[in-house]
């Protein structure tokens, strides 16, 4: 079977990895492969230089699950794991959803329960103008009609 | 003298909402150089959308105003603008910011940026910045400073200002420019058309490196709309509703048109020191004049009783008539003014509350205000009622018992309205009569009653009668209310001044926050039209063809963790 072998240079999380120095070799399946974690048998030590797969066969993308084991002189096992945002990236970039958290489109007025604050307050004090006089000034209320 | 090149900025989408913005920015060539959030305590929100409906420029501007005539203040007022007069489709924020004058110059001061991006509601998705880019802090500006601006030019048929073409510019704000909001010159062109002075300001002296670009560039990823993002309105299924949030605005209260004072019973004088020192040296005459004391005593025991108050407040604006003190029916010929109203009202005083943050931190519960008023005390307001808009105070007064009224009224986004109210006293008792004035005439007509009658019958213990009922009242004061006085003489102790306190948490933003964790977003959208990292809520998993169970389990899993587009 063939597979593809590049280097990934992008987060695993990234849905659209950046793949690059793409090399076809072919090896073979162990027995019971499970798709989405297969484990091939592969001739010589190229793999050592690349850390993501990509098997047309199955039409999927792979994390190099763990490095290549040794098993035999020239023959290596490589476990593989899908890279499931890479395989379906198409998919998923047409699904549509409600975003939670978002890098860019994002809404600061939202509460965000991840975000951190010292344990001192920031205090602050602005005053307005006054509308009293310092000087007391004497009111007289007193009883009285008209003068006699 | 440093400058930013347009083409060298990534715009991150913000914020829209009728009158209020975000928009975060970053260089392409330095992805480190991020731009720090503390910048934004300079922006807020604008409450002036209807009244910008006047002006008759198309776009958007902002700049920093007052309350009256748009000069320079302490902020930045973001506003949004009609074109050309068509209300209709209104324009709003779409997205604007802040350089941190980090990337200007090393501290404050340092100019401020702005990148200005609206489109229309029920238009063509297209940007079209406003010519009315003000740009700085009249403070900051030095000579050394560098702007920014972007700034769009006519290519749609007669607007003059609405086009396809976005342009920046880096210029130095230099001296012509400290005044830029004023009436100015530039290459012997006196400017007095302040909205444009800063197109005029960006051109000026670096037109070389005037920049176009094409609004593609800026535009949002496909099928995103911002301005909808938040309007419940817009998604299947939302709520329904007028979704006008404006009302009618409550003022504050006018004062009681009759007042104790207009029933002609009581008259409230507002005398000099030395004209009391008068009246007192005529009230403590020994002995009173015969004649005076048989007409005092006719319906009272004493003179005293027929003073109702004696009282300091810090209140020396009201109308006032000359008159001359009259006691009862006794006109002492003594002069003073006289009020001719029972109450007063002060002026009202305004505080503008900025958004410290520009975000959920500035609204409770993370932040608090307390208001102090003097005379009532400290009382909490709301953060939620007053952030981003305007706190006004005043007080009506009961000038006759010092009781007093203060009226918090917000002007904020949606309304302006008095939206608290509290009660204190600001007068200062000096005790004369010794009894409650509110008992005056009842505690008063029972003794005159019996008091009068012993006066009456034997003239020679008139001098000894006085002194008695003086010293009865003063030393029993009846139903006197202690509390109050004392809290209004104490009161006097305290500052006059009405102050704000603002306590708020001292945010710590990592740089870089929202790459790694992203903000809250809580939009719909398509996925792949995002970029960056995002993280999903609610998910229909559909169009997966070839996946099995486990793989969409996988992939939801991995979209509400946490993934980068």
């Amino acid at each position: 079977m063939v597979i593809k072998l590049y280097n990934n240079m992008s987060d695993p999380l990234k849905v659209g990895k950046t793949l690059q120095n793409e090399l076809s070799i072919t090896g073979d399946l162990r027995d019971k492969c499970d798709i989405e974690h297969p484990s091939i048998i592969i001739e010589g030590s190229a793999i050592l230089d690349y850390n993501y797969a990509y098997i047309p066969d199955f039409n999927r993308y792979y994390f190099f699950a763990k490095p290549p084991e040794a098993i035999a002189a020239n023959l290596m096992r490589l476990d593989l794991t899908e890279d499931y945002l890479e395989t379906y990236k198409t998919e998923i970039r047409n699904t549509k959803a409600i975003v939670q958290r978002q890098e860019r489109l994002f809404n600061k007025y939202l509460n965000d329960d991840e975000y951190q604050a010292y344990s001192y307050e920031i205090i602050s004090a602005y005053a307005f103008d006054t509308p009293f006089t310092k000087a007391s000034v004497p009111y007289l209320t007193l009883l009285g009609g008209d003068p006699v | 003298m440093s400058t930013i090149q347009f083409a060298d900025l990534e715009i991150k989408l913000g914020r829209v909402e009728r009158s209020s913005a975000w928009v975060d920015w970053k260089f392409k060539s330095n992805p480190n150089k991020y731009i720090d959030y503390a910048t934004f305590q300079r922006w807020k929100r604008s409450e002036y959308c209807r009244e910008i409906t006047t002006l008759s420029g198309g776009g958007w501007f902002m700049s920093k105003r007052d309350d009256s005539n748009f000069r320079c203040s302490d902020k930045i007022w973001l506003m949004p603008a009609f074109n050309y007069g068509d209300t209709t489709n209104y324009i709003a924020f779409y997205d604007i910011e802040y350089i941190g004058p980090d990337q200007i110059t090393p501290y404050l001061p340092g100019p401020c940026v702005a990148f200005i991006m609206v489109r229309y509601r029920n238009g063509e998705l297209r940007i079209a910045s406003g010519f009315n880019t003000a740009i700085g802090f009249e403070n900051y500006v030095s000579p050394d400073s560098v702007g920014l601006g972007f700034v769009e030019f006519s290519t749609t048929g007669s607007e003059p200002n609405i086009g396809y073409k976005m342009s920046c510019v880096a210029a130095p704000l230099s001296s012509p420019y400290t005044n830029r909001h004023n009436d100015y010159t530039i290459n012997s062109t006196v400017v007095n058309n302040w909205y444009n002075t800063a197109v005029d300001m960006i051109l000026y002296n670096n037109t070389a490196s005037l920049q176009a670009h094409t609004v593609s560039e800026w535009l949002p990823p496909s099928g995103v709309d911002p301005l909808i993002t938040n309007d419940p309105s817009s998604e299947e299924g939302g709520i329904d509703g007028t979704f006008d949030p404006y009302g009618d605005d409550i003022t504050f209260p006018d004062l009681p048109t009759v007042s104790g004072v207009s029933s002609g019973l009581i008259k409230i004088y507002k005398p000099t020191i030395y004209e009391l020192q008068s009246f007192a040296q005529w009230l403590y005459a020994s002995p009173l004049d015969q004649s005076i004391w048989t007409t005092l005593t006719k319906l009272y025991s004493s003179p005293f009783d027929y003073i109702v108050s004696l009282q300091l407040m810090p209140i020396d604006s009201q109308a006032v008539d000359a008159s001359t003190i009259k006691l009862g029916p006794i006109n002492t010929e003594i002069q003073s003014n006289k009020l001719t109203s029972q109450y007063y009202t002060t002026p009202e005083y305004t505080k503008t509350i900025d958004e410290y943050y520009g975000s959920f931190i500035d609204y409770s519960p993370n932040t608090k205000i307390m208001l102090y008023l003097p005379f009532i005390g400290f009382n909490e307001i709301s953060a939620d009622d007053a952030m981003a808009g305007e706190l006004s105070i005043k007080y009506n007064i009961d000038l006759m018992t010092g009781d007093c009224i203060a009226f918090v009224r917000v002007k904020s986004k949606y309304t302006n309205s008095v939206m608290y109210q509290y009660k204190g006293n600001c007068a200062a008792q000096i005790p004369l009569t010794g009894r409650d004035f509110s008992q005056i005439i009842s505690a008063g007509l029972s003794a005159a009653t019996k008091i009068g009658f012993t006066v009456a019958t034997g003239g020679g213990a008139k001098a000894a009668n006085i002194l008695g009922s003086v010293l009865t009242v003063a030393t029993s004061k009846p139903n006197v209310n202690r509390g109050g006085s004392i809290v209004g003489n104490a009161s006097h102790l305290t500052g006059y001044t009405p102050y704000l306190l603002f306590m708020r948490p001292a945010a710590s933003h990592p740089q870089n926050y929202e790459r790694f964790k992203g903000r809250p977003s809580n939009i719909t959208t398509t996925l792949g039209t995002l970029t960056g990292y995002t993280v999903v809520d609610s998910i229909i998993n559909s169009g997966y063809s070839k996946a099995s169970k486990s793989e969409i389990d996988a992939i939801d899993r991995l979209l509400r963790e946490g993934v980068y587009f």
